[in-house]
């Protein structure tokens, strides 16, 4: 149901071109080798190639796709999103000014473009440059993406599955990703350079990047509702600055960066797929197995209290119960800008012999601004927790239902009526001010010895407030007029959050030899938490309370290992150990080692051999914290090239990204999973406390492990053929396999993506029919399949094929 | 430009800005300057440009200007056209210190008949020395180098460049990026190939996108925002805030405590596969004495074998909220 609405309101976004293309693709390619063969008989002058005193570089490709796919869709657009469809695939175009001509925009320009007319990504370049006075570079880049793989965010409610009181209404299984989105990221950055080398310098930038796009999101108000969130946001980034050479060897620097964003995302209800007996358009949630399933119901329900939430499956669309939870309407717009003007001031100099040095300051007082808050919800809201088995006969009487609903704004508690209408508006203001200094020096001692010192400094604060009035209805249903209407609430939330951090990274270097080179050092940071919170409606529950400092301090070892052996072979070598006195959270470790090893072996000028260790250990071994992550990863590759006419690149790889700590969570008695512990009696675990006798039914709180492990193998070669000179082709393999395993805390719960395997092989072969004319075929093949069952969900497996065929010409 | 509105004063007090290791920095930067402010009295005021830098370090005697070095270098010579480094001799009117900005004074070798010895050879020169004869120029743009990983590792400048021989013909790379990158890091290329990665291997983004190959001041040669926020937010700038409600983790700890930035087995480059699981990890009231500030709210309120709902469809607006204590709008 959802993959049709998709499919309507992308259909904007995502072309797809039919396979007829592939017929005028093949057309064009013909075409393209006669014409090609027509030039044979007259190939371009090398003259052609300068034109008004430049000489004239252009290439063209053009072309397309031919794809086919075959299994997820979803999953294939997500990683992959290539389709069929003429493209532009390449352009280029260099004019460089001829030796002695002078010319009054530009001595040289460089243009680039590539995946223009349907793919995912496209790419522009432009850079230029007139001899002393400027150099420009600009560039374009489009990214789409497209989200939609099901594991992630997907209540996975089974399809066909029926609550307890649904009338045998069958809920449609969810195959979508609760949070698709199909999103268009375009960044333009341009960069000006007046006088470059001289001893002033001026510098201008802008960068815009937009984010727009159809996506989902939803919201939990009772029900959780799927909104449709029309996702826009974009910055604008402008850059001033000025360079100051006043001496050979040293620079000042003073930036101005303005930065501009603006958020204009909104929300609301993706869909009304029922309707309340009187004809209202409704929903009740997409996470609705049990939602449905624990009526709810005002004091004043009078004819549906202890009915079931649908209340006519047959009807079109199927009627739902006006006392469940649900929604009628759901609004929000939040328009939100931020300026962040930044000042920055740097120097660089090594006028003193051996001493190198370079520093900055930088303030920034940003300031976001959200003036017309506005949200609107109609529907029903109970926040009445029962359970399942409590249907419908064993039902506490109805009255119970809404006096025990807490309105997580207003604290609400005596209205025996529901929940069915809010408003809110308001506006609120925050800050961000940073204040950083770094400072930096390297001072070579003796031809042997050097000392480098860094000083870093970063204070940053952001004072936040916020002003909102609600106003809320309450009724017995969703279809009877409003019992209560609330007069404004006003809550004007103040917070404050900031860091400052001290840190300073000493290290000495010693050149024993000209082969071997170690070097020590040492860090200290000092960081300080400060976190205020003024919310009228938090609940303080823990022991340090709403506002508090944190002072965390760390000290590491360095230790630096340079090797080379021969002028061929090069192995670097790091360690670093790190011991913090306190943790903010529990995955940030108070104990840490990464060791680093990497080589390269250069025998010859077109072979490279290279290897790399990588191992990031962190522990926080607090009792009932356990805290153990690694990202342990291996490495090496050979690139071969020894003649013109064939080049081998192979390569592994191996990481291993592991994480484990002792968790606790509130669970089913009768739905233990594996490996867990149940909490002492009377001790809690959020707000489930552990009982004495507990049912099968009971939630009681269970102390479990986060373990997550995912051993990952890559593994590519790849091999370039040029066995005449018009002819190359190219053959590769890539694959990335992974065999993991992680904490199940429900059996619906699907581990799928530990227990994959992607492979990419491809293949392409060109053909320089003239000087000019060339031809291009390239083959890739998409394979991604899943181990085991995918779970209550459509599989994701896929493979596709993509050929792409494009035809060259350059002069 | 800076507008300190009444939020700001009220807050301030709340946790008043320690302003004395603000002055110690400043103090420590004056210092610098002055430092730096008393060599420049030194030099002598000439030339400032590049060129001229390693011409003034030799008599000018010993210089044979680029037309002599291209009777014999002629093929070097011939594509030295459209490189970058030919600004210099535009610059200075074909005056010649082309070649001997970088090789040196070229007439000893000249007249000893093209003795390598009597001229500069970064080939064989050591990484300290080419880096020195690299940044003799090049020290204002890149002046964390010598303090980079590259830098102490003693990469140098032509692990990555090459002036004659570059692939990339703007940055005189040996090969464009990310090939270049994954010869020494190796072990970073798997993580670009698994499901959920940035696109780099694609083209749309790029390792200089968020790392400065020549240093930064911050760790693993990070770039940043220009507000100091995580390089991230440069892109995805919903995330930047500043928001009424902080996750405060999000600014404290940073992006990595949640993702992981190369790529992932697992969908929005989360750090583990089962979203439940990952929230857990901090939101567990399991040793509260160990974090009595960080474990609000102190556990999960909802069943886990209820339904399976990812923490995420309800507090969807994870990074922060303008609007919701618990990130649910």
């Amino acid at each position: 149901m959802k993959n049709a609405r998709f499919v309507q309101a992308f259909v904007a976004f995502v072309p797809r071109a039919s396979v007829k293309i592939a017929g005028s693709l093949g057309l064009a390619a013909l075409l393209a080798m006669a014409t090609a063969q027509a030039q044979t008989a007259n190939p371009p002058k090398d003259k052609d190639k300068t034109k008004d005193n430049y000489d004239i570089h252009q290439t063209f490709d053009v072309g397309g796709h031919i794809a086919s796919t075959a299994g997820s869709n979803a999953m294939y657009s997500t990683l992959v999103n290539l389709e069929s469809g003429p493209r532009i695939l390449n352009h280029s175009l260099e004019m460089h000014a001829t030796p002695g001509s002078k010319h009054m925009l530009f001595d040289t320009l460089v243009e680039g473009s590539t995946g223009y007319g349907g793919d995912p990504n496209s790419f522009s370049m432009l850079r230029g440059s007139k001899g002393k006075l400027y150099d420009f570079v600009g560039s374009f880049r489009r990214d789409r993406q497209y989200f939609d793989y099901n594991l992630f965010g997907n209540p996975l409610v089974p399809g066909g599955a029926t609550a307890p009181v649904s009338n045998g209404y069958a809920f449609p299984q969810i195959e979508d990703a609760t949070h698709l989105f199909n999103t268009v990221r375009r960044a333009t950055d341009l960069n000006l350079t007046i006088l470059p080398v001289s001893t002033w310098s001026f510098r201008v930038g802008y960068t815009l990047n937009i984010n727009q796009g159809p996506t989902y999101s939803s919201l939990h108000q009772g029900a959780d509702a799927l909104l449709l969130q029309r996702w826009r946001n974009s910055t604008n980034t402008y850059l001033g600055a000025i360079d100051w050479k006043p001496l050979p060897k040293t620079r000042l620097t003073y930036e101005e960066h303005i930065t501009q964003y603006k958020g204009d995302t909104n929300w609301q209800l993706a869909g009304l797929n029922m309707q309340l007996p009187n004809g209202t358009p409704v929903t009740i949630g997409f996470d609705n197995v049990t939602g449905v399933g624990a009526v709810s119901a005002s004091t004043g329900c009078t004819g549906y209290a202890g009915k079931a939430a649908v209340l006519s499956a047959g009807s079109a669309p199927p009627t739902a119960n006006p006392c469940v939870n649900g929604y009628t309407s759901y609004s929000r717009v939040q328009p939100t800008r931020t300026l962040f003007p930044t000042e920055e001031f740097r120097f660089q100099t090594s006028e003193i012999k051996n001493l190198q040095m370079n520093g900055r300051i930088l303030y920034t007082g940003a300031s976001m601004k959200l003036n017309n808050y506005n949200e609107g919800f109609t529907g029903m809201e109970s926040r009445v927790l029962t359970p399942i088995a409590v249907q419908p006969s064993a039902a506490p009487a109805p009255a119970a239902y809404c006096t025990k609903a807490v309105n997580n704004t207003t604290h609400q508690t005596t209205y025996n009526d529901c929940h069915v209408g809010l408003s809110i508006t308001g506006n609120a203001r925050a800050q961000r001010i940073d204040v950083s200094a770094d400072y930096g020096l390297v001072w070579q001692v003796s031809k042997e010895f050097a000392i480098s010192d860094q000083f870093d400094f970063q204070n940053w604060r952001q004072p936040a407030i916020g002003t909102f009035s609600e106003v809320d209805q309450y009724a017995a249903s969703m279809i009877a007029p409003a019992a209560v209407t609330t007069a404004p609430a006003i809550t004007a939330p103040v917070n404050f959050l900031g860091q400052k951090t001290n840190t300073n990274t000493l290290t000495g270097e010693w050149e024993a030899a000209s082969w071997i080179q170690v070097s020590l050092g040492y860090r200290y940071r000092a960081r300080t938490l400060d976190i205020a919170r003024n919310i009228p409606t938090e609940v303080v529950t823990t022991p340090a309370g709403l506002n508090y400092s944190l002072d965390i301090h760390e000290n590491t070892g360095l230790l630096g290992l340079v090797l080379r052996p021969t002028r061929a072979w090069r192995i670097n070598s790091t360690v670093e150990t790190g011991w913090a006195d306190a943790a903010y959270v529990q995955t940030n470790p108070r104990q840490t080692q990464h060791y680093q090893v990497r080589t390269t072996y250069r025998p010859k000028e077109w072979a490279t051999v290279s290897a790399a260790y990588n191992d990031w250990e962190k522990r926080d071994n607090v009792i009932n914290v356990g805290y153990q992550a690694h990202t342990r990863s291996f490495g090496g590759s050979a690139a071969l090239a020894p003649n013109e006419r064939y080049s081998l690149d192979v390569s592994y790889g191996y990481i291993d990204v592991f994480s484990k700590s002792v968790d606790c969570f509130g669970e089913t008695f009768g739905s233990v999973p594996a490996g867990t512990t149940l909490f002492p009696v009377g001790t809690a675990c959020g707000n489930v406390t552990s009982t004495a006798n507990p049912t099968a039914a009971t939630v009681e709180p269970f102390y479990g492990t986060s373990y997550y492990d995912a051993p990952t193998q890559y593994a590519s070669a790849g091999v370039v053929l040029t066995p005449i000179k018009p002819l190359q082709a190219s053959l590769g393999y890539r694959v990335n396999s992974v065999d993991g395993n992680t904490q199940i805390l429900h059996p619906l719960a699907v581990p799928g993506s530990l227990q994959s395997k992607y492979q990419t092989p491809y293949a392409n072969l060109g053909w320089k029919l003239t000087k000019s004319w060339g031809l291009k075929s390239d083959w890739n093949y998409y394979g991604y399949g899943e181990n085991g069952a995918a779970g209550p969900t459509a599989p994701r497996n896929f493979h596709g094929n993509l050929v792409t065929l494009g035809v060259h010409y350059e002069y | 430009m800076h507008r300190d509105g009444p939020v700001e004063q009220v807050l301030l007090r709340a946790a008043p800005a320690k302003m004395p290791v603000l002055r110690v920095c400043f103090l420590l930067l004056l210092s610098a300057m002055l430092l730096g402010v008393s060599a420049m009295a030194a030099p002598a005021k000439g030339d400032k440009s590049a060129g001229a830098q390693a011409a003034a370090q030799a008599p000018a005697g010993e210089f044979v200007g680029s037309e002599i070095c291209a009777t014999c270098h002629e093929e070097v010579s011939k594509n030295f056209a459209g490189n970058p480094h030919n600004k210099i001799a535009e610059m200075h009117g074909k005056s010649g210190v082309t070649c001997e900005g970088c090789h040196g004074p070229g007439k000893a070798h000249v007249d000893g008949g093209g003795d390598t010895a009597k001229i500069f050879n970064p080939a064989k020169a050591s990484a300290k020395e080419v880096d020195e004869k690299c940044l003799g120029c090049h020290a204002g743009q890149h002046a964390n180098f010598e303090r980079s990983a590259h830098g102490e590792g003693k990469v140098s400048c032509l692990g990555c460049h090459s002036v004659h021989k570059s692939v990339d013909k703007e940055q005189l790379l040996k090969a464009s990026q990310p090939t270049l990158c994954f010869q020494c890091h190796a072990d970073q290329k798997s993580q670009f190939s698994m499901p959920f990665h940035h696109r780099v291997n694609e083209g749309i983004t790029s390792c200089s996108d968020c790392h400065d190959p020549h240093g930064t001041f911050n760790s693993h040669q990070l770039k940043s925002t220009a507000d100091q926020n995580a390089i991230c937010t440069k892109c995805h700038s919903e995330t930047a805030g500043p928001f009424v409600y902080e996750h405060p983790v999000v600014k404290t700890e940073g992006c990595l405590s949640c993702h992981s930035p190369h790529g992932s087995q697992n969908p929005r480059l989360l750090n583990v596969s089962n979203v439940n699981t990952l929230c857990l990890q901090c939101h567990s009231a399991t040793n509260v004495g160990a974090f009595p500030h960080a474990v609000s709210p102190t556990g999960p309120v909802h069943n886990q074998a209820a339904q399976y709902t990812p923490c995420t469809n309800c507090h969807s607006q994870i990074h922060g909220s303008n609007a919701s204590n618990i990130y649910f709008k």
